[in-house]
Parts: structure tokens; sequence; C-alpha cells
């Protein structure tokens, strides 16, 4: 089966298993030493590993980018010069939800479908594709951890977490803190909030899952984001943020003061270079300093 | 025109302004020395060389009185019309409207390069958490919160989408700061799947009918928040006279750039032409007038082109430069390295192709917006910059990194393999920042080989 990977959570997983191929969500492995030379000037090193990770992954057949940041539709001419394998370019509205957007995403998914078809898949009945809408989400991540005693609970906000540095959880730990929330985009901002209306037409399910009720700080305006979590903030308790950007990432990176400014709860901000290895030293001093605060 | 063309101080043109004065030269009212704007701060003109003739000081005095031209038309009741990113659509809608003017904030970018960091924008920006790791278009955010610059704009309207992270970042400050954005939509341009109706856009790009239909429902939306600023209508017989005088602009550019970038010797500078070029996108907030700068900048060039003279030698190495400088006497130094100007794609072609006026005016100004080429592949930007280039004769292009943008991190290589796939010249990619001195070393070794290397080619 011809598999299709993506990492952006507006990419509907579903629509790809309705047309026989198989969809492959990637959270980047991370680290920038695949090719020895480390990060790269201005690309956000998050985009860097993952189109690292792609053109080596023999079994990929295709791979869905988005326009939610010029970072990752950038990425499509890295790709194209690399030779790399077909890309389809999804081009997800930045503006806020309302009818005119929804319609440009729904023609958006039609597109896709159509690319899909390109690749050899066959176009999904209206069953077929409600049956794919059942598939579990994509990602087995646990965006909310039950506290433990004697730990701060924490909440960590950003952009997408290579998995290599989810090595951030234990460094938190042996400082005395838990992060108790993830709200990255591999987390808590990656999935759907709120329940998606029943609706005859699964695609009308695809479009609010995928699209409508989605928080996303590259969004114009940004809308009721913080709001959100700081409900989410207040149910799990936690009494400080860890706030980290992928290093080159500006639409994170300059939304810290935004954050700062919104949220009442202490906010270390943490900037991630991609080789955990190199971090780990600095990370520990200042995640130990700010959970001191905390306490 | 008697003079033999070339550049002088900024000493040299304050006493030739005297002379001038004395001889009965008049000059539009915001013409005055070079003196005055850096006792106001300019103190980066210091360190320029100009063109001598006084076409170039007009075009000069126009950019540097901007600031004070917006304010007084604040003053006098006009709608002051913010208008970010797009560089080139919009302000062609709000100009077809009476009494009102754009400009682009954006264009504070400059600012610490010509006020040589004196007025601490980038200082600002850092102190909002916006720091060096983002473009230097940070300059904007400190402008808008020390209110020192340009007048606070009645209405500030910003593009999304296909546009840089760092500037959207930047200006979703905004609205925070108190600073109410309209935001507009501007897709990623792509070409036409299998099956899909595609146009032409101005520069021969092309799109399909349906992103054109988007940009065009955009840009209505836009049209209604001018008619709502403004309490005027902005109807089609407005927006196509507002087409047309923007087309007017186009046109003289497109006559300076050819009669300059096509001619041996450069009947004008590199400083001038990449000033001259940026009246394309907002008019230097007074479209009548960069129509009247223009055109005595055309009537020189011409003069001198049928002379045989200009502003660098017959044997200086034609380079097409691609992104503006964050600073302004990178220009000079091309110049003074043995270079010239053989074409230029400053960030914003698609505001010095004419706008088509046989169509609908939304759907010609939707055409225009997609062509942006910031908007579109890099591929595609390749593309036209191989046109150009050989166009124009170019034997070596320079790709100009703005520190921070992240446009930049990639589209560079991109740009400069196609370049030398297609036409096999040789390519040079720096980073300017906005004060360059700790750097000119550097960068004057770096264009002086791609300049040997040019001339050992010939």
């Amino acid at each position: 089966m011809k598999r299709v990977v993506y990492t952006s959570p507006y990419v509907p997983g579903p629509l790809i298993a309705a047309h026989g191929l198989e969809p492959c969500y990637v959270t980047v492995e991370g680290g920038l030493d695949r090719d020895g030379n480390g990060p790269m000037e201005g690309v956000c090193t998050y985009a860097h590993s993952f189109i690292q990770e792609v053109l080596s992954d023999d079994a990929c057949s295709a791979i869905v980018l988005t326009t939610t940041c010029d970072q990752m539709r950038r990425a499509a001419d890295w790709i194209q010069s690399m030779d790399g394998p077909h890309v389809f370019l999804m081009n997800v509205p930045r503006l806020e939800a309302s009818p005119q957007t929804i319609g440009l995403y729904r023609e958006e998914l039609k597109r896709l479908g159509r690319f899909l078809e390109g690749l050899g898949g066959r176009p999904p009945s209206d069953r077929k594709l409600a049956q794919a809408l059942q598939m579990p989400p994509k990602q087995d991540i646990q965006v909310t951890i039950a506290p433990k005693q004697n730990k701060i609970p924490l909440a960590l906000v950003g952009g997408p977490l290579p998995t290599q540095d989810r090595e951030l959880f234990a460094l938190v730990e042996s400082c005395g803190g838990q992060i108790v929330l993830d709200a990255t985009e591999t987390g808590l901002l990656g999935q759907c909030h709120g329940d998606v209306p029943e609706t005859s037409d699964p695609r009308d399910k695809l479009v609010q899952r995928y699209f409508v009720q989605r928080w996303d700080v590259g969004r114009r305006p940004v809308g009721d984001l913080y709001r959100w979590l700081d409900a989410h903030f207040k149910t799990a308790a936690v009494r400080g943020v860890l706030f980290r950007w992928n290093l080159w990432c500006d639409l994170w990176h300059g939304e810290l003061a935004c954050f700062k400014q919104h949220i009442a709860l202490p906010v270390l901000g943490i900037e991630a270079t991609g080789n955990m290895a190199a971090d780990r030293s600095r990370l520990l001093t200042r995640i130990g300093a700010f959970i001191e605060m905390v306490t | 025109m008697t003079e033999h063309p070339e550049q002088i101080t900024v000493k040299q043109w304050d006493r030739r302004f005297t002379e001038l004065n004395a001889g009965g030269m008049t000059w539009p009212p915001y013409c005055d020395s070079f003196a005055r704007h850096i006792r106001q701060g300019d103190t980066r003109l210091r360190s320029l060389v100009y063109d001598n003739a006084p076409a170039a000081f007009r075009l000069w005095q126009f950019l540097l009185s901007e600031e004070q031209r917006l304010h007084q038309a604040q003053a006098n009741g006009a709608l002051i019309v913010g208008t970010m990113k797009d560089l080139g659509t919009i302000p062609v809608m709000a100009y077809a409207l009476e009494n009102t003017v754009a400009f682009y904030p954006d264009g504070a970018w400059w600012i610490p390069c010509v006020m040589e960091m004196s007025a601490g924008l980038l200082a600002v920006a850092d102190s909002l958490g916006v720091d060096e790791s983002f473009c230097p278009v940070r300059a904007m955010l400190g402008a808008f919160v020390t209110e020192a610059h340009f007048p606070r704009p009645d209405l500030l309207i910003c593009s999304t989408g296909a546009v840089c992270d760092d500037f959207s970042a930047i200006a979703r400050r905004l609205p925070d700061m108190g600073f109410p954005v309209f935001w507009w939509e501007i897709p990623h341009r792509r070409h036409a799947d299998p099956g899909e109706q595609q146009v032409t856009l101005p520069g021969a790009r092309s799109a399909p009918v349906c992103q054109v239909e988007q940009v065009k429902t955009e840009l209505d939306r836009v049209r209604r928040a001018l008619e709502e600023a403004s309490t005027q209508r902005l109807d089609k017989p407005r927006l196509c006279q507002g087409i047309q005088q923007a087309n007017q602009v186009r046109a003289q550019l497109t006559h300076l750039r050819e009669l300059v970038y096509g001619a041996t010797p450069s009947p004008l500078g590199a400083l001038e032409m990449l000033i001259a070029e940026m009246l394309a996108i907002h008019f230097c907030s007074d479209l009548p007038e960069s129509l009247k700068v223009l055109t005595d900048l055309v009537d020189l060039a011409r003069c001198r082109v049928r002379a045989g003279v200009g502003i660098t030698d017959a044997h200086s190495a034609r380079v097409f430069w691609v992104n503006p400088v964050a600073d302004l006497r990178v220009m000079n130094l091309l110049e003074q390295c043995g270079g010239r100007l053989s074409g230029t794609d400053f960030l914003f072609t698609h505001a010095l192709d004419p706008i088509r006026q046989d169509m609908d005016p939304l759907e010609a100004l939707a055409r225009t917006a997609l062509a942006d080429p910031m908007v579109g592949s890099a591929y595609d930007r390749a593309e036209r910059i191989a046109r150009d280039m050989r166009h124009w004769n170019a034997e070596a292009m320079i790709v100009s990194r703005i520190p921070g943008a992240s446009h930049c991190a990639t589209e560079g290589r991109i740009l400069c393999e196609h370049i030398q796939k297609e036409l096999g010249l040789p390519c040079l990619e720096i980073e300017v920042p906005p004060i360059s001195d700790g750097m000119s070393s550097s960068l004057q070794t770096r264009l002086e080989a791609l300049i040997e290397v040019v001339k050992e080619r010939r």
C-alpha cells in the first residue's frame, strides 16, 4: 500500500485511508546530524528534520505539506530540489473559520482527493469515508498525565515536539516538576477541540474536525486560543508553563510575549536547537531555576 | 543636462544645492538640504554617495520627506491607510479614493539603517520579544510603539496566508497594541492541476482560475473596508481610474529600467534605481508627484544614454540583484567594486508589471496580487529572474539575504542553482544587515571576487 506521509494536524488522515492508501502521520525523530551538518541558519529545526527524514524514507510514496507556515510551505521547494517523492502542498486558509474559508478548505480536500487518485487511490464512497473517520486519532500521545505527588504540575505549550525532545519530560521530573499537560502542536493543540457535530455528509465532519475546530498560532486573528488554553490549564491545575519553540520557528517564537501577556501563570520560554544532547545542560539549569521559583 | 555624471558626497550635494538655488533653479516644496535630514537623525546619508543630477536629488528628497508629508496629509484631513506585506496592490485601490494616502509601515525596516540605530526601533522590538532572529522589518513594530515616524494610520490592512512567518508574527502583535488590523488572505500560488482552467498573470506567471476568484473575493472585502473608512464609493469606474493612474507610474518605471539596465555605461546608479523602484509599491505617499519624479529620471537617463555617459564605466560587471538590501550603502559598494545593476527583483516585481485594464478591475488586481514573487514557489521566481537576466544581458546574479527572513533561508540556494543550470552564470549569496560597516571588508572581498570571475569569463 502506498504510504502518504504528513506531519500537519490539518491533513485529514481518514481521507487518505479512505482512498486505499496508507496515511502516515509523522512526528519527527529530531536531531540534525543525519548529514553531519547541524541546523541550517534560518531553517526551522522541525521542518529541517522532517525533510531529512522523509527524504531518507524509501517507503514514502508521497508527502502532504501545508501552507500553515512559511517554513513548511518552502519545504515543498526544497524537497523538489532534492528530487524527493511527490509533494502535495495543501493551501490551508490562515484566516479564521468562516463560510468562505471553510469553502476553500473543502475545495482543497477535493484537490487532495484528486492527488491521491493520481497515486493510485480510489475515490471513496461516503460510507467508506465515514468508516475511515471512525479510525482512532493519529496520535498515541498522552496529552494529560496523572499528576504525581510532590511534583510541581506544569504545562508544555508550543510547536511540534520531536520524539527525541520528549526527554524534556524526564528532565522536568528530575528538577521536581512534572508536565501534566502536553499542549504542543503534537499534543493537545494538534487535536480537534470540542465535539464534532454529527452530520450526514462525512466531508462536513472532515472539515469540522480538521479545519474548523483547530487552534493555531498562525491563524489571523488568533482568536480565543488563550481563553481555551487557560481553561485547560485550570482543569489540569498547572502552576507554570514551559513555552517551547523550535529554533527559527518565528510564529511560535513571536507568540511568547503575547502568551505571557494573556496567561496569568509563570512562563519559561525554551528554544530547542534540534540537538537535545547540546541543549540538555542548559535546559536543566533553566528548568530547575524555574521550578524553584514556582515552588 | 550639462554636467558630467558622477557620484558625489552629501556635503558636495549640499554645496551644489546652494549653487543651483542661487542660479535660480526651482524645486518642489519638499526639497531641502541633506544637512537638514542629517540633523533630524538620518545620519547614514553621510556614508552614501549620490548621483549629481538634480533629478536624482529630487528623488532623494521625495523619499526623505515622506514622513513629514504623511503627517501633513493627516493634518489636512486625509485618510491614512497603512497597508502591509502585499507590496503594491492595495495602494492602487486606496489611491483611487479622494483625499486618501496609503503607505507601507513595512518601510520602517530602513529606519535602523538610515538613522544608524539611533531611533532605537530594534531595541524596542527586542523588548517586545522580537529579537534579531526576526527580519529587520521588526523595526516596524518599534515604529508603531514610539509613534515617532509615520502617523497613526486610520486603517491598517495586512495580508496573511502565503507570507513570511516573521512578518506574520510581527503584524499579529499590532491588534494587541491597540492597532486593529483588517486581514485578508493571499493563497500560495500554484500551477493549475490537470483539468483546471488557468489564467496568465502579469510577469508571465500562471494560476488556476479558482485562486484568482479567491483573491478577487478577498480584495472585494478590502474594497468594502476602504469604502467604510473613507465614506466614499470605491466602485468599478473608480478602481479603473486607480489602475490607470498606477499604470502610468509603472510604465515610467518600466521605461526607466529598460533605459538603465540595458545601457552601457549605466546612466543611473544602483542606489538611485533601488529608491526609484520602491516608488512603485505605494508611490512614496504621493502618486502624482511620484510620476513627476520618475519622469524626470527617465529624461535624465535618456539624455545620458544618448550622450553615451553614465555613472559606471563601460567595463563594469553586469549584475542582476535579488532582494532589497537592509543597508543602502551596499548598493554604492557594488559599484565601488566594479559592478553595476543589470536587472533587479527587489521582492515586488508584481508592482512593476502593468495591471490589465481590459477586464473587471478587481479581477485585474487579483491577478496582480497573485503574481507576487513571494507568494509562489522559489522555482517560479527563479524562472522570471532567468528571463530578465537574458533580457538585460546580465553576467552574474547576487542574492542578498535579509537577516532572519524566513524565505531567505532556502530560497537563495534554489535561485542560484537554477541560474547556474539555465544560464551558466556565476551567482553569489550575501547577507546584508541594517548596518554593514562591521562586515564591509568581507562583503567587498566577496563582491570583488564575483566581479573578477565575471570579467575573466568575458
